[in-house]
């Protein structure tokens, strides 16, 4: 079964289940190829599953216009259908809309095929094992 | 009565006065990227991997996933500030498409 499909503006997106030590939630998130991090959540989505922790972390963001912004981060365990990972995460501001990246991808071993001329999107396993995934930076 | 509720409201308003201030995201990033500008040096072959600079000690803290340097961090701070580079990159992350978002 397709875990991922097009949105009405023809961007794919995935069911991802964010897990925080005040619970879980299920987001849709888009799923961004130019992203190259993990993942990118709403600040008001993480509060309610009690992300981030106390501790700040923080890194630099460049932007498509190479202007490089502050930004918040967070250990984020993340489910995709039943499988776990953790990575770090964007805070972004507080509403808006989820993002995972490519990095997401390598972390679950997943692959992106889209379709837009017939409406279907899919996030399959990769077949394929590249020296990369021994070495993934999400 | 009256003076004990007082002078205990007065002792809690001065315990967060003297309670050191919480750095801000701008803060915390840009004391990280100073001191990753003292430390790249160091790190120059270590392209493509990550550290956790403690902004509080200054100590860098390397792995090759940013989440393997947080907690090697974390471990020895729990309770610090950390900043995030990619050795060798101009950010930690690309965010090409939708970045705006990010912004507040």
């Amino acid at each position: 079964m397709a875990n991922a499909s097009l949105d009405k503006n023809s961007r794919p997106t995935t069911t991802i289940t964010v897990v925080g030590p005040k619970g879980e939630r299920n987001l849709t998130a888009i799923i961004d190829t130019g992203f190259d991090g993990f993942l990118s959540i709403p600040s008001d989505e993480l509060q309610k599953v009690g992300l981030p922790g106390s501790i700040t972390v923080t890194g630099t963001a460049v932007l498509a216009d190479n202007r490089s912004i502050p930004v918040r981060l967070c250990l984020t365990p993340v489910r995709l259908d039943r499988e776990e990972q953790v990575g770090m995460c964007i805070i972004a501001s507080p509403t808006g809309d989820a993002f995972v990246g490519m990095s997401f991808l390598l972390a679950f071993h997943k692959k992106l095929i889209v379709d837009v001329t017939n409406d279907f999107a899919d996030l399959a396993v990769s077949d394929y094992q590249s020296p990369r995934s021994s070495a993934s930076g999400y | 009565m009256r003076e004990t509720s007082h002078s205990s409201k007065h002792t809690k308003a001065k315990l967060r006065r003297n309670r050191p201030r919480r750095k801000s995201v701008s803060e915390v990033a840009a004391a990280g990227e100073r001191l990753y500008r003292r430390l790249a040096p160091e790190y120059a072959g270590e392209q493509g991997k990550y550290l956790a600079i403690d902004v509080g000690t200054g100590k860098a803290y390397l792995a090759a996933s940013p989440q393997d340097a947080l907690k090697l961090a974390e471990n020895v701070n729990p309770k610090g500030s950390f900043h995030l580079v990619k050795i060798g990159s101009d950010g930690l992350y690309r965010v090409a498409s939708y970045g705006q978002r990010l912004t507040r």
